[in-house]
């Protein structure tokens, strides 16, 4: 990247170092950010824009921490104290937060800037990018089209320049599924490495929360500061240390990366086919070792991850399923199918994930980590993929996202990061999965692809 | 199909109130019971706390360990 690059496009450590020697002004870039989301309001990518408040909190100067003067926005279902944050819904619209979420204090303890709250699915239910509450988001890269969710507005933020970073959640690909569609990098954790407390659940055995950006590295960054132990979150108690900064410069020449076929071939489009097949080419010209791996019954697997995400969000939301609350239909139905699974249904599948865990570990015997598409295609057009709340939405949700559920049935690490474009110009992602808190290994990877690579660095155009 | 009604559940709802578990019911009982005895005979372990990888943040956090 050049020297004279916007500060709005500079790599997250490259950008605070400047800002900690004084050569770079943190108030400047929130203007220009500022003024960029103002110019590009069409995509949608906030819900609350806070540019005012961070101009003056970024002017005060006086940053400590890594982070120094990072501009960052979150999904709205992060909670900060006094501000307002709806959840993707109009159940909530106009009511503010009465408690700060762990990873925010963190992130605000390493002095990085809050410019606000971002576009996300109603209830991060469902991982298209529309919401009948918010309207939907849109691809930088071609308004017509999807950013994916449930994580849409970080996607479009962060690929459009309008902030450096973001965090979002991952129940089912609700990170991964934007990185891919709108072209960044995005980490789904191990369960239990980054607090949820303070953020809204959606499926409080699934649930993650984790960052997104424009590149390996400046997710490691944004990583760092999350990780520990919170007494609001009990499986957030466990993490072995970890430098993730310095994971990025790791050598790769000899691990080993499995390539699993069937469920994750199926159905490619001829753009991810290829983006796949190049990526591997570029990962042996490192010395990374590609094999073919079998992995157990994924459709088996994506089945359990849908019963627990299905069962538990009703359950979060039984008490107003059934009342006049203003969910969007398709959300509604959603949910309300949810309480159709039996008791015995709900605690097969959670019985089940030990041991479909440790099944998946013994399969992977000797692979750092797996190479997997994230989705079969490119952005569908939010014409196609506006389709109300009837059986085949759920369809179309469940296709979008069948490569995503399993890591999150395991629990395991999951980076999501561009890997080309589609004929028509439209972002393609892969994603590297790990093993239990196996992040500094993805980190290593992706970060070795990118620095060969120019997929991540690309604009989309007008922005 | 005949709707079941309130009296159905009385006569063959569950629990132990219920009395004599059903014909049907009794036959599925007897498979299950069979097909696990089968898989005790073939050497499978019989469950018990601690024998099977069944806390999964226990395998995750030692999956994490080389």
């Amino acid at each position: 990247m050049s020297g004279n690059v916007s500060p709005r496009w500079m790599p997250v450590r490259a950008y605070a170092a400047r800002i900690a020697e004084g050569t770079m002004r943190a108030a400047e870039v929130v203007e220009e950010m500022t003024d960029a989301e103002r110019r590009l309001r069409h995509l949608n990518a906030f819900v609350r824009h806070d540019g005012e408040a961070a101009r003056r909190r970024a002017a005060a100067g006086g940053f400590r921490g890594a982070l120094g003067g990072v501009v960052l926005a979150h999904k709205d279902m992060i909670y900060r104290d006094g501000r307002v944050t709806t959840c993707g819904s109009r159940l909530f619209e106009g009511v503010a937060a009465r408690e700060t979420a762990t990873v925010l204090r963190r992130l605000d303890a390493a002095g990085a800037l809050d410019l606000g709250t971002l576009h996300m699915a109603e209830f991060a239910h469902n991982s298209t990018g529309h919401n009948a509450f918010l309207g939907p988001a849109r691809n930088p890269w071609n308004p017509a089209h999807i950013t994916g969710g449930s994580s849409s507005g970080p996607g479009v933020a962060v690929a459009a320049g309008l902030i450096h970073g973001a965090l979002g959640s991952d129940t089912g690909g609700s990170i991964r599924l934007p990185a891919h569609f709108c072209g960044v990098t995005g980490l789904k954790p191990t369960t239990g490495l980054v607090s949820r407390g303070g953020c809204m659940p959606l499926s409080f055995s699934l649930d993650t929360i984790g960052p997104m950006a424009r590149s390996a590295e400046d997710v490691a960054a944004l990583l760092a500061p999350l990780v520990g132990a919170d007494p609001r979150d009990p499986t957030a108690e466990h993490a072995p240390a970890a430098d993730y900064v310095a994971a990025c410069d790791m050598p790769v020449a000899g691990l080993r990366v499995g390539l699993p076929t069937g469920f994750y071939t199926e159905g490619l489009t001829p753009d991810v086919a290829a983006a796949l097949d190049a990526c591997v080419r570029v990962l042996e010209r490192l010395g990374v070792e590609l094999r073919p791996v079998d992995l157990p019954d994924q459709d088996g697997l994506s089945a359990a991850q849908l019963v627990l995400v299905a069962s538990e969000a009703a359950s979060q939301h039984r008490e107003t399923l059934f009342t006049d609350a203003p969910y969007d239909p398709q959300i509604h139905n959603r949910l309300v199918n949810g309480l159709g699974y039996s008791a015995q249904d709900y605690l097969y599948a959670l019985r089940g994930r030990g041991a479909a865990l440790a099944a998946h570990l013994a399969a992977i015997e000797g692979f750092d980590a797996v190479l997997t598409p994230v989705a079969p295609f490119d952005a569908p057009t939010l014409a196609e993929t506006d389709i109300g709340g009837g059986p085949e939405a759920e369809a179309l949700i469940q296709s979008i996202s069948r490569f995503m559920r399993p890591a999150n049935y395991f629990g395991v690490p999951a980076l999501a990061f561009p890997a080309g474009f589609s004929g028509r110009g439209l972002p393609v992602g892969l994603q590297l999965v790990g093993r239990p808190f196996g992040e500094p290994t993805l980190f290593a990877l992706a970060s070795a692809y990118q620095r060969v690579t120019e997929h991540h660095r690309l604009m989309p155009p007008g922005v | 199909m005949r709707v079941l009604s309130m009296q159905d559940e009385k006569d063959n709802g569950p629990g132990p109130q219920a009395g004599p578990i059903p014909q049907g019911r009794a036959k599925a009982v007897e498979a299950v019971v069979v097909a696990t005895r089968k898989r005790l005979a073939a050497g499978l372990p019989r469950p018990a706390f601690g024998s099977e990888p069944a806390d999964f943040l226990a395998v995750l956090r030692r999956g994490g360990r080389p």
